[in-house]
């Protein structure tokens, strides 16, 4: 099963993203900071994460850049939320290693299919 | 009433006697200032401090300076051997006659500048300056003159065949000595805090030095290089403001004043008379010119200063509505996503009386979210932080989006929805999210107000000597507006009517926004409506953009973009 690790530090959020991705289709975990979302990461291995970009301590911009400079996690895809929709966003997004850029509210089905076009993608490579 | 408010520990009667003191000091040492032979001071600072007393403190003022003229002349006129009683009362009466009449220039002086600076400080721009100097100095000191001569004829002091000569020297000393000290008191008496940073402290000590250098060659050594005075005025009031100025420009007076009176300045001329005329005909222009420029200067920074508080103020709320629009983003996706979760639920379930409920939900939710996109469009719109996001699309596909989305509120309201777009319509180089924003805004309106009828989108692309055009047309058969409606359009917050955001919804800023950004992109929007047919609301855009356009916020249609639909009827 497709196992997508969640980053968002608002709970309804994280509750919403959890639940639909689960009914999606997909194995769902969680972490509500950046320093968490780097451990799991690490020690889980997901297949795709999808990022909030403001995140107590450690932000979304830098768990992403991290992420992308470590061996065992760079090849994850990112998708990044931003509820800011602001183009300087997305490309500091974009320039931290971040696979795809989405603006919060999120229009659910168009995550989806972001979601499988980068897992193809990644299986393909 | 006190031009300048000051909020003085001093208490008003030792105010009084304190400028009665300066003024019987300054105007008893006048013989400083005496030009030999005939011992007239051409100068007479006297008058300038009585102005710029009443115009600090007001009318309480009068009382010293009545007291120090009043004192100043009989302690001038006991000088000279009293020999009868009635040489002392005639003195007593003259010299308070000469104190009244001191006392009138002032009072008519002050009044004059009040009148024509109503904002209180009569140095804050070149205007008032112009004013303090023309009716403060020139007109409120005829006064003094008139009253003074006429009571010195009357005593027996000066022949009635002086009388004009009298006037003229008396007029001209104080008119100059109201330019000398009234604006120098007036700009150190502001409350305005002194810069003493050590740079400005060393430039200032060196523009004191140049400033005295110059005058001691030029008027103690007879140099005739008096238009060295210039560049260090222009040097002062650029620098140093109203306050350097005034302060060169007196210092600068003092020494010339000085210089003709010991004989040694370019300005002794053969007859007294020629060197009076030509000293204060000098002393005036030079200080006047300093002192509007001053004038001017300190107007410009205030409205540069005013700019630059607005600018931030801008910045800050933009700010502010960024940040704020964040955070209501972020529980508006919480609220979007779980009840489009609990819809696709219901909706599974065939739970029909959930899948109504839940949809007001999902729609309120989404009206929400669009009032806060707008509003954040709008504040980078004002704050002038709008980016276009150029790129090269096929048109086609795009007008087909629009379609689809608008497609199910078409069917709803029973409208027929045509799309007539010809195969060759190409791509276009534009920001493709606002351009869908703005054909989206048209389409979705147009059906909002049409029911049981038809909506066009007509696309065309045009090539014209200004270059290729793409323009999108949409036509409805809805209820229309008036001439006045369709003038008010784009205002932001406006719709047609009040009422119709009660019974259509909508945030009534789409419209704004959306033409704000055509301009932006080189074209605009037009429209042409008439009550009851129906409107056509045209977006006409360069084909190929290659820059954005700067465009002031529109807060209101032009005339002549509204086609009022009373011509058409």
């Amino acid at each position: 099963m497709t196992r997508i690790l969640c980053v968002e530090d608002n709970e309804d959020n994280l509750f919403m993203l959890q639940r639909r991705l689960t009914r999606a289709g997909f194995e769902v975990k969680v972490a509500m900071n950046g320093a968490q979302a780097l451990d799991w990461a690490k020690t889980l291995l997901p297949d795709l994460i999808v990022m909030d970009l403001i995140l107590p301590g450690l932000d979304g911009f830098e768990a992403t850049r991290q992420l992308k400079s470590q061996p065992e996690t760079k090849h994850i895809p990112i998708i990044v939320l931003s509820a800011h929709d602001r183009e300087k966003n997305r490309e500091k997004a974009l320039a931290a290693g971040c696979d795809e850029f989405e603006t919060k509210p999120t229009d659910f089905e168009e995550l989806v299919r972001k979601i499988h076009s980068l897992l193809g993608r990644s299986a393909k490579a | 009433m006190p031009y300048i408010v000051h909020h003085s520990s001093m208490s008003r009667p030792v105010a009084i006697i304190l400028i009665a003191l300066l003024y019987g000091v300054i105007a008893k040492n006048g013989f400083l200032f005496a030009i030999p032979p005939g011992n007239i001071s051409p100068v007479f600072p006297a008058a300038g401090i009585a102005l710029a007393a009443v115009l600090i403190l007001g009318r309480p003022a009068l009382i010293g300076v009545w007291l120090g003229s009043f004192g100043a002349n009989a302690v001038s006129f006991f000088d000279q051997t009293m020999v009868s009683a009635g040489a002392i009362v005639s003195a007593l009466l003259v010299s308070s006659c000469i104190g009244i009449g001191a006392t009138l220039s002032a009072s008519v002086g002050a009044q004059l500048v009040q009148r024509f600076s109503p904002h209180g400080d009569p140095l804050d721009s070149g205007w008032h300056v112009l004013s303090l100097i023309v009716l403060g100095a020139l007109v409120g000191c005829l006064i003094s003159p008139t009253v003074g001569v006429l009571s010195l004829a009357g005593g027996g002091y000066v022949s009635w065949e002086d009388f004009g000569y009298s006037w003229l020297t008396w007029w001209l000393g104080d008119a100059s000595g109201v330019i000398f000290a009234a604006p120098l008191i007036l700009a150190w008496s502001q409350q305005r805090r002194l810069r003493r940073t050590p740079p400005r402290v060393l430039e200032a000590t060196a523009l004191a030095a140049s400033v005295l250098t110059m005058s001691a060659i030029v008027f103690g050594r007879n140099v005739p290089l008096e238009y060295m005075m210039i560049p260090l005025l222009l040097w002062s009031a650029f620098r140093f403001g109203m306050r350097g100025a005034a302060t060169s420009a007196a210092v600068i007076s003092l020494c010339a004043v000085i210089g003709t009176s010991q004989g040694t300045s370019p300005f002794v001329k053969a007859s007294v008379n020629e060197s009076l005329l030509y000293l204060q005909a000098f002393l005036s222009v030079v200080t006047t010119t300093a002192l509007i420029l001053a004038g001017v200067l300190s107007e410009r920074h205030r409205g540069e200063q005013r700019e630059h508080e607005l600018q931030a103020a801008t910045q800050a709320k933009s700010a502010f509505l960024a940040n704020m629009s964040h955070e209501l983003r972020t529980p508006l996706n919480a609220i979007i996503g779980i009840s489009e979760m609990l819809l696709e639920d219901a909706r599974d379930l065939k739970r029909d009386d959930e899948i109504e409920q839940l949809d007001r939900v999902l729609r309120a939710g989404r009206h929400l979210l669009a009032l806060v996109n707008n509003i954040l469009d709008l504040s980078k719109i004002e704050a002038g932080k709008v980016e276009l996001h150029l790129e090269s699309f096929p048109v086609e596909p795009l007008i087909e989006d629009v379609f689809k989305m608008i497609q199910p509120l078409a069917v709803k309201n029973g409208n027929e929805l045509v799309v007539s777009c010809p195969a060759d319509v190409g791509s276009m180089c534009n920001d493709q999210t606002r351009v869908r924003q703005a054909l989206l805004n048209l389409a979705s309106n147009a059906t909002k107000f049409t029911e049981r009828g038809k909506v066009t989108i007509g696309v065309r692309r045009t090539v014209e000597d200004s270059g290729a055009w793409i323009t999108m047309a949409v036509t409805d058969t809805g209820i229309g507006m008036t001439p006045e409606q369709v003038g008010r359009l784009f205002q932001e917050f406006t719709q047609a009517d009040d009422s119709t955001v009660l019974s259509y919804g909508g945030t009534g800023l789409g419209l704004a926004i959306s033409r704000h950004f055509c301009q932006m992109m080189g074209g605009d929007i037009t429209v042409e409506s008439e009550v009851g047919r129906g409107s056509t609301f045209t977006i006409r855009l360069p084909a190929q953009v290659l820059a954005a356009q700067p465009v002031p916020l529109a807060r209101s249609a032009p005339a002549a973009q509204a086609l009022a639909a009373g011509k058409h009827a």
